[in-house]
């Protein structure tokens, strides 16, 4: 049975506009505030930052090579090393590498971590045994 | 699970993306707002769906991060909450007089209340 139509409601003049992709990316955009904790964090702030490094890491890689990037980023060579060609890039990568990427990555597993251990006791009795009940 | 869960088979899954104005028109929209709110709130805007619905995406995600959403909520259920509160801090006994984000653009324009 279909509901009256309530009193006073004027129905719009003109239909809805045709629902496109960078509609419905914007409205998964602004619905981040939905998620908390790190997983909030992470998607705000943590990956812009991931960004930064990768682009960090890529321009360094072909600049001054890509082995001696992987060394100045987990700190086996200084970027003050002569054998870095382009010191100035390699601070800003080195200091990238043991302060921003190391609370990108542990965040990620600390959300991991968080995630399997808040995942117990959340059903139901009934829903415990809704699902052990044979086909 | 609730009534509206179940009400609908393609809402059982709370979705985690602000669902548009045109989605909450009808009942079994799996949202509780009250039935002339989407009409009515476009009706604010002048039959201007665009604006309304940017409105509306401004004023839900403002509403997540109000005590309106509970603060251990997630996901859709956290985007169910906000959605319900906002319908209905803008409807109330009647819908509100003026959009309140259209208000906020003009006291920015226009310097503050006067």
């Amino acid at each position: 049975m279909v509901s009256p139509r309530p009193t006073g409601v004027r129905v719009p003049g003109r239909p809805p506009p045709h629902d496109r992709l960078r509609d419905r990316m914007r409205r998964r955009l602004r619905a981040l505030g939905a998620y908390t904790g790190v997983r909030h964090w992470l998607l705000v702030r943590g990956t812009p930052l991931l960004v930064v490094f990768a682009v960090l890491y890529v321009v360094n890689g072909v600049v001054i090579g890509w082995k001696t990037t992987y060394d100045v980023t987990i700190g086996i060579t200084s970027p003050g090393d002569r054998e870095v060609p382009v010191p100035a890039l390699a601070w800003f990568l080195s200091v990238c590498g043991w302060l921003a990427a190391p609370a990108v990555f542990g965040a990620v597993a600390g959300a991991v971590v968080s995630v399997a251990i808040s995942g117990r006791r959340q059903r139901s009795i009934r829903e415990a045994l809704s699902r052990n009940e044979p086909a | 699970m609730s009534e509206q869960e179940t009400a609908s088979p393609r809402m059982t899954r709370l979705r985690v993306t602000i669902p548009p104005l045109k989605d909450l028109v009808y009942e079994q929209c799996g949202y509780a707002v009250p039935a002339t709110f989407a009409c009515g709130f476009v009706d604010l805007h002048l039959d201007d769906w665009e604006r309304a619905e940017r409105d509306w995406e401004n004023f839900v995600a403002l509403v997540l991060d109000t005590d309106a959403v509970h603060p251990r909520a997630s996901g859709g259920v956290a985007i169910r909450q906000a959605v319900e509160a906002a319908a209905a801090f803008l409807v109330d006994d009647e819908l509100w007089p003026w959009c309140p984000m259209c208000k906020l653009d003009a006291d920015d324009r226009t310097g503050g209340d006067r």
